[in-house]
């Protein structure tokens, strides 16, 4: 996997795409590796990018324990784009968290680009996490007190990256995503779309395996939803494994599959 | 390491305020503290540190007697060196004469030679040839407005007075005067300020030579003492006294050990300077990590709100605490340099009290040691105090308990409180979650830090000033004195004046007191007989136990018991004339602080107790006074006259001259260190209100959305201010509600150590008017410093800050 460079890796599909006012590259294939190759579980095929086995994820509330997984099961091909769709409070989230190895499972086993998460340390999936997963949330999660730029420096130096190299990363995804003219702004000063885009470069900073979006389009208006939706699916082109939460079926629509969960299980076949 | 540079350069970029103040309160911090570490050392140590430095005198010797021949004492082996000097006095023209300080003329040049070689503050040690040059000491040049090439008047005593005039009658001399010049300032052991003198002047030896008569009578059967230094220093004084016995026939003759006689005072007191200036350090300490804590962990638990966003792409809890700490600790060395510098700085006016009246070096003195621990130390807290908090809210942020709820707040809302109260008491007692969660534990104990250390303070002081003021408190319970007699000869009709005085309605209290000097091993005791006259009794302040009534009974002072590891009712042996006698301690209390004896030294006995020790010494009695207790209310000096003129009214008591008793030197010690409750004092008011007016300001930054969300639903401007107000005053609230009774009993507490450790009699501190105060003045302050955060919420944009949330 390479770092610091916008050089596409071998066997990914070059993009050259030049910027268009206020909007995406026209080109598809952005110059973005990452993924592993697809799977679906037959013997002699690759392992999946993600599998999930028995999962079961409880939280304690004032009145009474939360469950919100109960013994989940899932298998994501690698290069699938996968939307988990469902009613607020299923457990959508919390199995995008626990993929990501933000949250444990209490019971249950996970396992992401061949490596098994679960029982893991805190440390570990950290480091994890850096090479392998990228994670986008619905309200962005964006760094207010400094740059657009320093937004994405800083996960390219938990990369591994050097100060300048992490700079030369951020200013070409902002120049590739359209917003390069912002690096030097707050967040705060951009649009809502423009965030959702800052958002989705920092996730793609060190080339992860997984990219994870949580709701990506929850907090944004029909055009920045249409725009970040259209960037996704550009990604899933070039090999992208992604997994997106949802509640919204048109916003699912964008996904190759559909997976969908109710009260903590997901509904047919991993 | 990279991503650590990387963030704590973007915090200096985006919260370099928040560090400075950091930086301030670190340097304030280190500076206080390490100034008291430092001076506490440098005071405890002044007196040996002279010592070390000026060829003291091992012993005074005090034979008090006309032509003593000094020369067969020099000649004793044990003798290294010694010193004479005239028991004769003169006054410095131009300046009040009842109050000045001259020192006993020296009787030869060995003095600032082979024995009390003092230090040279300024200028030059006079020239033992010459008449018109003087030394002074330290604090002289302050207090006369004199100081090195000026020159003064000595005014010496005519013939007719000589030997017996004392410029503390208040009555001029007559004699011949001398142009002197002030040619340097100088410091000893034996040549030293004590608090409250002005300073004296030290004359040359040639005075002595040259005005003889004046100072020693025509007849120059004036008193010679001197003071010699031991080989073998105070162990050789046993071998001394044996000898001075032997060469002079005389057994009663008053030795000074000057080390235990000096020194074991100074020391004490000096020890006791310096445990209130290293108490007063530790105070500052635990208040700076109280108030310096919270603002470290409100910056902590800031930052990692903000690191927990770089989770997601992959910082681990280890580099989360590493950069959450980085930027503090760089501010911390930042401050601890300044405050080292500050510390170099303050160390001019250390040592305090009787110890700067000793110190060899005075001036700037950077103690590398202290200096040096303090510097490395504070970063390293600092470090450790971010590092803590880091963790704590990195668990907090994982955690999946519910937030704690205010059992205040929620009564709050059940009692129908109006909004901005309700939302006010919440941000004051509850830390909230998610990114605008703030710790409000440092808050409140910063308060309560705040507002215990002030009443602590001002109790302690109110116990300090009612010592200062109260002589009684140290045992002296007598108004005026007067010398009736002295080495065995009363001046005049004792029995009759007394008589007659103790018939005056002002007099409450009159001990006829014979004083002599009891030995016991090494432990000299200046005895007062506690004889009544005309029925009324002095007030004694006992300790322990009871007065003596028999003759084989006695009541020790505190520090000669001590001394003697005597309790009550324990028997002691003591000598003071032909032959040693046994005695009970009958209790334990303080004695008259004489010319001789503090007033936690000596002994009180009965008159027949008095005259079975003392049967068969040289003298009936060294000083024999009368002790007068007046009536509350009575004007003193109008009293002091009418019982000269009554004692006058006596054929030959014409001579009895009453006096105001000089306040003992430990009341005065008492009165030097006063300053440091009220220093400490402000040291934490001032910390205290720059850590909650930023609690107040971080509290409207970090929960502007709870705030913009208020304004969303309908609360006004005044409404947002009221949140802050309430904030405020409701962290004031809990301040004085734990702070005063904790302060008021810290303050007490300490107060009975160190009347304890001094000694004095303990009396309950009472500071009236700070308790009465404190309430309304700290709410006053909470709500003086909610006013610009207060501001800032009334201004809120709540559409920015809800589209940036």
């Amino acid at each position: 996997m390479s770092h610091g460079t916008a050089a596409p890796a071998p066997g990914r599909a070059a993009g050259n795409g030049l910027p268009r006012p206020g909007g995406l590259p026209a080109s598809r294939g952005l110059p973005l590796p990452g993924g592993v190759p697809a799977g679906d579980g037959r013997p002699g095929s690759p392992p999946p990018a993600v599998r999930v086995r028995g999962v079961r994820r409880s939280f304690e509330a004032e009145m009474a324990p939360v469950r919100a997984l109960r013994g989940l099961d899932l298998d994501v091909a690698g290069g699938e784009f996968v939307a988990l769709m469902g009613p607020s409070g299923c457990g959508k989230s919390t199995l995008l968290n626990v993929i990501a190895g933000l949250d444990r499972p209490d019971e249950g086993s996970v396992e992401v680009a061949g490596e098994r998460i679960d029982g893991r340390d805190e440390e570990w999936l950290a480091r994890f996490r850096r090479q392998h997963v990228g994670v986008i949330f619905q309200f962005f999660s964006l760094l207010d007190g400094v740059t657009v730029l320093d937004n994405l420096m800083l996960p390219g130096i938990l990369g591994g990256m050097r100060r300048r190299a992490a700079i030369s990363r951020a200013r070409d995804l902002l120049g590739l995503l359209g917003i390069g003219e912002h690096g030097g702004r707050p967040p705060s000063a951009l649009s809502g779309g423009q965030r959702q885009r800052l958002a989705i470069a920092r996730a793609l900073v060190n080339h992860p395996d997984l990219l994870l979006a949580d709701e990506p389009t929850g907090a944004l208006d029909s055009e920045g939803a249409q725009e970040v939706l259209a960037l996704l699916r550009q990604l899933h082109a070039s090999g992208q494994t992604i997994i997106m939460v949802t509640h919204a079926p048109e916003v699912a629509a964008a996904a190759g599959r559909i997976v969908r969960m109710r009260d903590g299980r997901a509904e047919g076949p991993p | 390491m990279r991503i650590i540079a990387a963030w704590t350069r973007l915090e200096y970029q985006r919260r370099w305020r928040s560090l400075a103040a950091l930086a301030l309160l670190v340097a304030l911090a280190t500076a206080t503290v390490l100034t008291a570490a430092a001076g506490a050392r440098r005071g405890q140590t002044a007196f040996d540190r002279l010592w070390a430095r000026t060829l003291p005198a091992t012993v005074t010797v005090l034979p008090n007697q006309p032509h003593f021949d000094w020369s067969r004492i020099r000649a004793l082996p044990e003798v290294s060196a010694l010193t004479t000097f005239a028991v004769a006095k003169f006054a410095l023209d131009g300046y009040p004469v009842a109050t000045q300080n001259t020192w006993l003329p020296p009787g030869d040049s060995q003095v600032f030679r082979t024995i009390e070689r003092a230090v040279v503050l300024q200028g030059r040690l006079l020239d033992p040839g010459r008449v018109d040059e003087v030394d002074v000491t330290a604090l002289f040049p302050g207090n006369y407005g004199k100081g090195v090439g000026d020159t003064l008047t000595l005014h010496l005593p005519s013939l007719k007075q000589g030997q017996y005039y004392d410029p503390s009658s208040g009555l001029p001399p007559r004699g011949p005067k001398i142009r002197v010049r002030i040619v340097g300032v100088i410091r000893s052991p034996w040549f030293s300020d004590s608090p409250g003198s002005l300073g004296g002047v030290v004359p040359s030896p040639a005075l002595l030579t040259h005005y003889r008569a004046n100072l020693m009578g025509v007849r120059d059967d004036g008193f010679i003492n001197a003071l010699a230094r031991l080989k073998g220093g105070s162990a050789a004084i046993p071998r001394f006294r044996t000898d001075l016995a032997r060469v002079t026939g005389r057994s009663d003759i008053d030795e000074w050990d000057n080390l235990a006689t000096f020194g074991d005072p100074t020391r004490k007191v000096t020890g006791y300077e310096a445990a209130c200036m290293l108490a007063f350090g530790l105070a500052a300490l635990a208040a700076a990590f109280f108030l310096v804590g919270q603002s470290i962990a409100r910056y902590a638990s800031a930052t990692v709100s903000d690191l927990q966003i770089l989770r997601a792409p992959g910082m681990t809890p280890r580099q989360a605490t590493a950069a959450a700490c980085a930027a503090p600790f760089l501010a911390a060395a930042a401050g601890s340099t300044v405050g080292i510098a500050g510390a170099v700085i303050a160390s001019q006016v250390m040592p305090i009290g009787m110890a700067s009246l000793l110190e060899p070096h005075p001036g700037i003195n950077a103690d590398w040691l202290i200096l040096g621990i303090g510097w490395a130390a504070a970063p390293l807290l600092v470090l450790a105090g971010s590092a803590a908090a880091a963790v704590a809210a990195l668990a907090a942020g994982r955690s999946q308990r519910p937030p704690r709820r205010s059992v205040f707040a929620a009564a709050a809302a059940r009692a129908g409180a109006p909004v901005p109260v309700l939302i006010g008491t919440r941000f004051a007692l509850e830390p909230g979650r998610g990114r605008s969660a703030l710790p409000v534990r440092p808050a409140l104990m910063g308060a309560v830090a705040g507002v215990l250390g002030v009443l602590a303070a001002f109790t302690f002081s109110a116990g300090v000033t009612d010592a200062a003021a109260n002589p009684a408190r140290f045992g002296q319970t007598h108004q005026l004195e007067t010398y009736i007699g002295e080495n065995g000869q009363d001046f005049g009709p004792a029995g009759p004046v007394l008589r007659r005085v103790a018939a005056s309605r002002d007099v409450t209290g009159l001990d006829d007191a014979r004083v002599a000097v009891a030995q016991s091993g090494q432990v000299s005791i200046t005895t007062y007989t506690y004889e009544p006259v005309g029925g009324k009794r002095l007030p004694v302040v006992l300790t322990a136990g009871r007065l003596p009534t028999a003759p084989d009974e006695i009541v020790l002072a505190p520090t000669t018991a001590g001394q003697l590891h005597a309790v009550t009712g324990a028997t002691i042996r003591l000598t003071g004339g032909a032959h040693p006698v046994t005695v009970r301690v009958s209790g334990l209390g303080f004695v008259p602080e004489g010319a001789h004896n503090e007033y936690d030294s000596g002994a009180w006995v009965t008159p027949a107790g008095y005259d079975r020790l003392f049967r068969g010494a040289h003298y009936g009695f060294k000083y024999h006074v009368a002790l007068i207790g007046l009536r509350p209310g009575t004007n003193v000096a109008a009293a002091e006259h009418r019982l000269s003129a009554a004692a006058a009214s006596i054929k030959g008591g014409g001579g009895v001259f009453f006096g105001v008793p000089a306040p003992p030197g430990a009341m005065l010690v008492v009165k030097d260190v006063a300053v440091l409750p009220f220093a400490l004092g402000a040291f934490l008011v001032l910390l205290a209100v720059g850590a909650v007016g930023h609690a107040l300001a971080t509290a409207v930054h970090r929960r502007r959305g709870e705030l913009a969300i208020l304004r969303a639903l309908g609360t006004t401007r005044l409404q947002s201010r009221l949140v802050v107000v309430t904030q405020a005053s409701v962290l004031a609230a809990v301040g004085l509600a734990v702070g005063v009774p904790l302060g008021f009993a810290v303050g007490r507490f300490i107060w009975r150590l160190v009347a304890q450790s001094a000694p004095l009699a303990y009396h309950p501190p009472l500071a009236v008017w700070a308790l009465v105060l404190i309430a309304p003045l700290a709410l006053l302050a909470a709500n003086l410093l909610a006013a610009w955060p207060g501001q800032r919420a009334a201004r809120l944009r709540s559409a920015q800050v809800l589209r940036a949330e």
